[in-house]
């Protein structure tokens, strides 16, 4: 894969709401909300941004008459968080390199 | 338009730290090495294998119950943890355990064939020998899959 840096991900709260969702195939609002200490508005607000850029995909289901929010990272969302890291990486190694 | 300033080593570091928490943080939930449902996987592998030897209709029911009974506990712990129990590649970890399944049901079908039309009376054990090697070898790469290995 080729390093890639996307302005959109490096974002320091949509960079940790993506690295949370990378290790998992799909997480529940609350259980990310509670992953990166931010509050509800904040998550809604940057996974609204990431699902207009097709990276986070976002399903409703009720359980126990509740309505719970799911999140998941999309193909192109995975892809893009990846190369993103990468670019990060040989960033930093690049700067020790230099040093 | 104005252009972005490319991010120097320290920023880049310090976001490749807050990624490391942010993934961390899911610890518990996400996959780190053998978790239950890895066991409980690995459990219904082997009574599959153990089928093997058992009679036809029996097979079919103990490997659509098997398979079944391993989707509800899935479902039942992701609603559970709020979390899908699932790794960093859950096509590829799918793709396997699918594989592993058809595999065993050619091999069934190839013991009835040999049993039953040949006449070949040790082709159950063998049947269940190759299914337990077979399993082995999908195991491993079904762990290299979770662990990100792959």
């Amino acid at each position: 894969m080729k390093p890639e840096f996307d302005e959109l991900i490096h974002a320091p709260n949509r960079l940790r709401i993506c690295a949370a969702l990378s290790t998992v195939r799909e997480a529940e609002f609350s259980v990310v909300r509670d992953a990166i200490e931010v509050s509800d508005s904040v998550l809604s607000k940057q996974v609204r941004l990431l699902q207009e850029a097709g990276y986070v995909k976002v399903s409703k289901a009720t359980v126990n008459t509740r309505q719970r929010t799911w999140l998941a990272l999309t193909g192109k969302g995975r892809r893009a968080f990846r190369a993103h890291m990468l670019e990060l990486r040989r960033l930093a190694d690049a700067g020790v390199a230099g040093a | 338009m104005t252009k972005r300033k490319w991010p120097g080593p320290e920023e880049a570091k310090k976001h490749l730290a807050q990624a490391a928490l942010a993934s961390s943080s899911m610890t518990g939930h996400a996959p780190s090495g053998f978790r239950w449902y890895n066991w409980l996987w690995l459990g219904i592998v082997a009574v599959m294998v153990l089928a093997m030897t058992w009679p036809l209709m029996i097979r079919v029911l103990v490997m659509v119950a098997a398979a079944a009974a391993f989707g509800a506990m899935m479902a039942a712990a992701s609603k559970k943890t709020g979390v899908w129990v699932s790794g960093y590649h859950p096509g590829i970890t799918r793709l396997l355990a699918i594989g592993y399944v058809l595999f065993l049901i050619a091999i069934m079908f190839c013991v009835e064939h040999a049993h039953n039309s040949m006449g070949i009376q040790w082709a159950g054990p063998a049947g269940a020998l190759l299914a337990v090697a077979l399993g082995a070898c999908f195991l491993q790469l079904w762990f290299r899959a979770y662990t990100r290995q792959l």
